[in-house]
């Protein structure tokens, strides 16, 4: 497998959120606005990327009867971290993610990534696999969040995760008819659900056209 | 027996190496944070005694339960009251944090809730409305505060936080 494809496989064959379903939980809560769920995709990006790592290093080390717990110390430290130094550099972002920081802990794709892929590939492929997946959960779920925000609050506001008082952009189309489920839990599973009839759509219409392909040989 | 021995001392040291990276980030991090916490409470604070320029920290950890810490507003070198930042256990035991403010002469002069988002929305929170806020507008100590009917189990909290406050402010400050 070539780096690229190591890399691009996260982002679209593989997608944690739209294919692998995995981490749903802490993804349908935190998407209610774009900047939170940019935000919580970089903090995933840092802890999976850094979590791959540091398993594909140990990975001869570790032995197979205790790899679970260690693997789940390794991630618990990474993301106590992570989550001190939000709580230190964007604390705005740290308030409004609340508690879903402390659960990437126990966010599965983490965990299903050191499993399936840093246990048993080099270094530098567990990295680009670590950037990969989190690079597509990140879009994953910035597309649910601007559905929702757009369609719970009439606008996007993008703010500057540094400093939550600076917004990068901001707009609003209509207001008025908002429809505010959108930004509770039942419309992240409205969103999500729609979501994912679209992309199924295409998935069986590309498969049917390779079949057609194939057909006519 | 042996293999049991060196598993353990291999997740034994694993675990230390991470505590180790822990205490690093932790030595970083915690000043800013704790930065962060004073900036925040320095707000409320000045919502409270807008006349004053100077917050002393008089208590940095209060001997009753729920006082947090007790700071003294001052303009130039008089003082104008102590604030209280008081910590309870509301509804559920989440914690319920805020400040109420005592002038020199023993009246209410503010309060200003931190941080109720553990309480009931529309039940617990209502702490945090008018209608218990007002009972701090400019009223002697000596009153006392009323719990709220329909929100016994937060108010009540918020209540003895508020006596304790007071009980401290009588033998210290008065």
């Amino acid at each position: 497998m070539s780096k690229l494809t190591i890399l691009k496989k996260g982002i679209f064959d593989e997608n944690p959120i739209f294919v692998l379903l995995l981490g749903l939980c802490s993804s349908l809560a935190i998407t209610t606005t774009l900047s939170q769920a940019i935000g919580m995709g970089v903090a995933v990006i840092a802890v999976l990327t850094s979590s791959n790592m540091i398993i594909s290093l140990l990975r001869k080390i570790i032995p197979e009867e205790i790899r679970i717990p260690i693997y789940i110390v390794i991630i618990a430290t990474l993301v106590k971290c992570v989550q001190m130094l939000m709580n230190a550099y964007t604390p705005e972002l740290y308030d409004s993610l609340g508690v879903f920081i402390a659960l990437i802990v126990v966010n599965c794709i983490i965990l299903g990534r050191a499993e399936a892929f840093a246990s048993k590939n080099s270094v530098i492929d567990s990295a680009l696999d670590g950037i990969g997946m989190g690079i597509g959960y990140t879009i994953a779920i910035s597309c649910i969040a601007i559905v929702r925000e757009l369609i719970g609050t009439g606008g996007i506001t993008l703010t500057n995760p540094f400093d939550a008082s600076q917004v990068l952009f901001t707009f609003s189309i209509f207001k008025e008819y908002a429809i505010t489920l959108f930004t509770q839990p039942a419309g992240a599973f409205l969103t999500f659900g729609c979501i994912m009839a679209v992309i199924q759509t295409f998935k069986i219409k590309k498969e049917e056209k390779n079949k057609a392909k194939e057909g006519g040989k | 027996m042996k293999k049991i021995i060196k598993l353990a001392i291999i997740l034994a040291v694993i675990g230390g190496l991470s505590a180790f990276c822990l205490s690093l980030v932790n030595d970083v991090t915690k000043p800013l944070i704790d930065e962060r916490a004073t900036a925040k409470a320095r707000i409320y604070l000045e919502a409270i005694f807008t006349d004053s320029d100077t917050f002393e920290v008089a208590n940095e950890n209060g001997n009753g339960s729920a006082i947090e810490s007790v700071y003294i507003a001052k303009s130039g070198s008089t003082i104008d009251g102590y604030a209280y930042m008081l910590n309870v256990k509301g509804y559920s035991g989440t914690p319920i944090s805020y400040i109420i403010g005592i002038s020199t002469d023993g009246k209410f002069v503010g309060y200003e809730v931190l941080d109720a988002s553990g309480e009931t929305p529309g039940i617990g929170t209502r702490v945090q409305e008018e209608e218990f806020s007002k009972q701090f507008d400019d009223t002697s100590i000596t009153n006392g505060i009323d719990t709220l009917s329909g929100a016994t189990i937060s108010s009540k909290a918020v209540v003895s936080g508020v006596n304790e406050a007071i009980e401290d402010f009588n033998k210290n400050y008065k």
